[in-house]
């Protein structure tokens, strides 16, 4: 097979997420007409129909028979959700109840008319959201729209037809569409029908008639109908090329890019770019390059629909800063791997073209280098071409009313010291007055105050000064170059002034705001609770953007838990809906969204790794302007952050409790086999014993009180371990409290030797206490186990003839207990294993739990001790428990307590 | 003449009471507390029987096992633990007679060594006539009676109660008796195969088949026929 047949192994990740996504999702099927009366709802309800019978759990979401028989009869049997009635401005509508579909939650439901606006108030705006929400519930629905209420397709739909339409719904839902049925009717049968009043009354159906329902009207429509589903089949039938791997056209790695604007053009371009993105499959990206020119109201709203309609059908967004748009579209590019640019022909303007050197498209062209550049005409022939104020006068000439003014009074003061001075100076040296003004202006106006004091300060002292005064008439002509002169060097250097300013300033911001998320990244990565980063970002927001906000981390069980930081909106029960809302459909929502858009605030749902975190919830202080795009990615990228840090502190927590699950199994399996041969054996000694005693009348007397001794030695061992495993847990439970009191160090070792004497039986014990033995603060049955522990551990690891050293002794002023064996010693690597509980040394012979050592460890870390254990000198080991100075601080001064 | 017991533990309170209890039985006993020893103490005393704990500190108990077997064809009865059932198995696949489960009492010890001892002097032939709690079957004549009544068995029930009459008393596990009766696959089959068959004899042969007398489950290892 040719290298290029094989798919790309991230496509192949991308195709079995999107599966993956779409196992968990409803399917969605749309019935696709070219206008109304074609018959999308009957064919829908005899499908409906059929998987009735099939058995299948179906139910009728919205069915909108419009008068029509034919329609009635089928939906007759279908079980139909009663519509919810919504009072808005004292009329009482009809619309789906959508929580009562998700309460039902059948197999499949209708969902009629799926271009429909909803009442206002309603959850969603419109009813395709509600469609997407049934899906994501994992319900299957079936729809039914016509061609012209397509996004991509609205726009020569309402050409064709005539109409403006207004109702649309975005393309990415019919990419969703798992399947995608044409209902398809000649236009003479659908014109038929209408004459026979199948579709409407007939006084309605002869208006019809003569607009919308033109033969020539109805086949432009069945044609874009047609194509848009052919595309839809391409692409299917392209997906599964490339899953089966057959060969074909592989998708490049193309990458369309469009320049937005605040033109009316721009929709189009927008649509256009959608389109070509959809068939050649590819990713697409909307730029929108902001200079330092500020837009007005009218034009900033105008883009963010733009840019709005952008993301809708599924390009990914960029704003970026420039000064020149060009160089901002073409920077972009190149940061995207764009192979493609679109951009709109331009009107443009001689002149301006020849200071900019030259109009975006052309600069655009001329600068693209490999990649393709369409220049596309806009399908609008401009209702609302930009007011003439912005499309004539120069970049940065529209500017804050205000500063207009403070140059115009500048020009006039100035003129004022000019009148003072001219007597002694002359009316020349005025003129350096002016350009002084206006240089001083510079810095503190934009570029449109400057020219207009540039151009003020040249009238006026041609006016007022040169002579003849007050006539605009100059007679010198070096007074005329010297009036040129002033009105070049003023205007030029003010200009200048001014842009260096604004470019300073742009670049001011755009550091603020990559070091703020540098900061915010930086103290992120810095904190482990969900608790702290929460903080941290609602911090580093409050003290950014004019905003509240408070932030909501999902919980073990997948819900959203209450705010790990409480906001001032949090008692409202309507706000905690909508976070829960954003929360489980991963979409914004609130304030500035189309999901419930009348609540207070405005939702982001916190995504990493496709897993939603949390929420963020905003609570804009600024009004009802929507947070403008910069705003936007900010927030984009601290949600981002936020959610990744979310997600790491979550799997750090998750990755310490498996190391503790794991840690508690292999402790289960050892203290099962341990334990369980520990307790078996002495049973079995026991039963054994007693069977054997009742069960053989010929033994000896001897023999007889030998099994007797055994049973006897067996209980001992098996209530020696019920006592370890007991102070073990007295150990690990933390209910340990030495009681502790005054002991003679020689007294605590003389007991542990006397308590252990069945096992040091035949063996010599030596002790090492200097006398008189020093007193020690401890608990005193606490240390004589804990000894006699070690006693033990020595008698079992070395051989019966060697004796066994236990001493005191005082180092560094430490008390210091040892105990001492001639055995073979300990392995250096598993001198720290030994006092882990249940742990047995490979070389330690039958029997024991492996508690001893843990249990001496215990004990002596409840004194605030410690042990170790070394070589001893001369062969064997030497286990060491010291007691801190503290201990031993009193005992020349037994009262201090 | 006194029988010779070698028994290879690592307990010393385990080899204290079955030293009494055996002697007192009227055997004599050899110990050795691990497996290397044990297998010396084997070829040096060759004991009429050796009881085998399966958990040893040096050698595994199934290597003991296995390495007795290669020459030795003394009955070998092997100490296990509750929850072993593998280790039971493997080792009744693995050539050893007979098992017991900790704990357990001197009574029971005793009797299974008296069938394996008895197996072992038994000859090849074994005897023409086997009698049990009611049942009696002439091998010669392939006459099954159940209370002096005359019971018929079809072949295959008949055979596989041939296979459990010449181990009788001992357990036999499922591969074992499913390689007697030349049955060969899958041993899960196998299983559910034998339990069909083996219920179709409990009907047959045992007075209430719902609690069988004769022929014994033993839990997840095998069958055993009672022999006295």
């Amino acid at each position: 097979m040719r290298e290029e047949n094989r798919p790309d192994p991230e496509e192949l990740l991308q195709r079995l997420k999107r599966e993956e996504a779409r196992t968990r999702r409803g399917r969605l099927k749309i019935f696709l007409g070219m206008a109304a009366g074609v018959g999308k709802t009957c064919a829908m309800l005899r499908s409906a129909s059929r998987r009735l019978e099939e058995g299948r759990d179906l139910v009728a979401g919205f069915i909108e028979t419009h008068g029509r028989e034919e329609t009635r009869r089928l939906l007759d049997g279908i079980p139909v959700i009663p519509r919810k009635k919504v009072e808005y401005r004292g009329v009482t509508l009809e619309e789906m109840d959508l929580d009562a579909i998700l309460e039902r939650k059948p197999a499949i439901v209708l969902v009629d008319e799926l271009a429909h606006s909803n009442v206002p108030g309603s959850r969603h705006a419109r009813r395709w959201q509600d469609v997407i929400e049934l899906i994501e519930a994992g319900i299957e629905v079936w729809t039914a729209v016509n061609v012209q209420h397509i996004e991509s397709r609205a726009h020569t739909a309402g050409q064709i037809a005539g109409t403006e339409i207004r109702e649309t719904i975005p393309d990415s839902l019919l990419d969703q569409a798992d399947e995608v049925e044409l209902i398809d009717l000649s236009p003479a049968d659908l014109i038929e029908r209408l004459k026979d009043g199948k579709i409407y009354e007939l006084p309605r159906a002869q208006r019809a008639l003569e607009h919308f329902f033109q033969p020539e009207t109805l086949t432009a429509l069945r044609e874009l109908s047609l194509r848009l589903t052919a595309e839809h089949v391409d692409q299917d039938l392209r997906e599964r090329m490339r899953e089966k791997r057959i060969v074909g056209p592989w998708k490049t790695n193309e990458r369309l890019l469009v320049a937005v604007s605040a033109a009316p053009t721009s929709a189009d371009l927008i649509r256009w770019t959608r389109r070509q993105a959809y068939i050649l499959g590819s990713p697409w990206t909307a730029v929108y390059v902001e200079t330092s020119r500020r837009p007005g109201e009218k034009e900033h709203k105008k883009v963010m629909e733009h840019l709005d309609l952008a993301r809708e059908l599924g390009a990914e967004i960029v704003t970026t800063h420039d000064e020149s748009v060009a160089d901002g579209i073409l920077r972009v590019s190149r940061e995207c791997n764009v192979s493609q640019i679109v951009v709109g022909r331009t009107a443009s303007n001689p002149l301006l073209d020849l200071l900019r050197g030259g109009s975006i498209t052309g600069r655009i062209l001329k600068n693209s280098g490999s990649v393709d550049v369409h220049v596309v005409a806009g399908e609008s022939n401009g209702q609302t071409t930009p007011s003439l104020r912005t499309r004539v006068l120069p970049e940065g000439l529209v500017s804050n009313r205000s500063q207009y003014i403070v140059s115009l009074i500048a020009v006039s003061l100035t003129m004022g010291v000019g009148f003072l001075l001219e007597p002694f100076a002359g009316y020349r040296s005025v003129s350096i007055f002016f350009v002084l003004t206006v240089l001083l202006l510079a810095l503190i106006v934009g570029r449109g105050p400057v020219v207009l004091a540039a151009a003020a300060s040249a009238l006026a002292w041609n006016f007022f000064f040169i002579p003849p005064r007050y006539t605009f008439y100059v007679s010198k002509p070096e007074d005329a170059l010297m009036l040129f002169s002033i009105f070049a060097v003023a205007a030029v250097t003010g200009v200048l002034t001014s842009r260096v300013r604004s470019r300073e300033n742009l670049v001011r911001r755009r550091e603020a705001l990559t070091t703020s998320l540098y900061r915010l990244a930086r103290d992120l990565a810095a904190l482990d609770r969900s608790a702290a980063l929460a903080r941290a970002t609602r911090d580093h927001l409050e003290q950014s953007l004019p905003v509240h906000c408070s932030i909501r981390v999902r919980t073990e069980h997948g819900l959203l838990g209450s705010p790990a930081l409480a906001g001032e909106d949090d008692g409202d029960e309507k706000e905690r809906a909508v976070a829960r809302w954003c929360f489980e459909n991963r979409r914004p929502a609130g304030r500035f969204t189309d999901t419930l858009p009348l609540s207070k605030c405005h939702y982001l749902p916190l995504l990493a790794s496709g897993q939603v975190v949390g929420v963020l919830q905003l609570n804009f202080l600024t009004g009802d302007r929507p947070p403008d795009p910069e705003t936007r990615m900010l927030l984009d990228a601290v949600a981002s952050q936020l959610a990744s840090a979310l997600l790491r502190v979550e799997g750090a927590k998750r990755a310490g409790e498996l190391r503790l699950t794991a840690e508690s199994d292999r402790l289960y399996r050892n203290v099962l086999s341990s334990v369980s041969h520990e307790l078996r054996t002495p049973i079995a000694a026991m039963k054994g014993a007693a069977s054997t005693l009742l069960d053989s009348p010929r033994i000896t007397a001897e023999q007889r009180d030998e099994l007797l001794r055994e049973i006897l030695l067996s209980s001992d061992r098996l209530n020696g371990l019920v006592e370890d495993l007991l102070d073990m847990q007295r150990i690990e439970s933390g209910h340990l409290r030495p009681r502790l009191e005054w002991c003679d160090a020689a007294d605590l070792i003389e007991r542990a030797v006397s308590d252990r004497k069945s096992v040091l039986a035949g063996r010599g014990v030596e002790i090492h206490v200097k006398s008189p033995s020093p007193l020690v603060h401890v608990d005193a049955v606490l240390m004589i186990q804990a000894l006699g522990n070690l006693l033990a551990n020595a008698a079992r690891h070395s051989l019966p003839g060697h004796p066994i050293h236990i001493g005191f002794a005082m180092d560094a002023g430490a008390a210091l207990f040892f105990v001492e064996d001639e055995g073979p010693g300990i392995p250096v690597e598993e001198r720290d294993r030994i006092f882990q509980k249940f742990y047995r040394s490979p070389s330690s012979g039958p029997g024991g739990a492996g508690l001893g050592l843990s249990i001496v460890r215990g004990f002596v870390e409840a004194h605030g001790g410690s042990v170790a254990v070394r070589d001893r000198a001369g062969g064997g080991s030497r286990f060491e428990l010291r007691f801190p100075e503290e201990a031993m601080h009193a005992a020349e001064d037994p009262d201090h307590r | 003449m006194q029988q010779k017991i070698l028994i290879i533990d690592d307990e010393l309170s385990i080899r204290r009471f079955l030293r009494i209890g055996l002697e007192a039985a009227g055997y004599r006993v050899v110990e050795a507390d691990e497996g290397d020893a044990g297998l010396a103490k084997a070829v040096a005393e060759r004991p009429d029987l050796v009881i085998l704990d399966l958990m040893l500190p040096d050698l595994y108990g199934l290597e003991v096992l296995t390495r007795l077997r290669e020459w030795s064809r003394s009955p070998i009865i092997v100490l296990s633990v509750q929850g072993g059932e593998e280790d039971k198995i493997s080792a009744l696949d693995g050539g050893a007679d007979d098992y017991l489960t900790k704990p357990f009492s001197m009574g029971e010890l005793l009797a299974r060594i008296r069938t394996a001892l008895r197996h072992a002097v038994r000859s090849p032939d074994g005897e023409p006539i086997f009698q049990a709690r009611g049942l009696t079957v002439d091998l010669g004549r392939r006459i099954v009676k159940r209370s002096e009544q005359t019971i018929h068995l079809s072949a295959t029930e008949y055979e596989m109660l041939v296979v459990f009459i010449r181990h009788a008393g001992r357990v036999l596990t499922h591969r074992q008796v499913l390689k007697e009766i030349g049955h060969d696959g899958e041993l899960e089959s196998g299983v559910k195969y034998l339990r069909v068959f083996i219920n179709q004899l409990r009907k047959k042969i045992e007075a209430d088949p719902a609690r069988p007398e004769l022929l014994l489950t033993e839990p997840g290892v095998g069958y055993r026929l009672v022999d006295q």
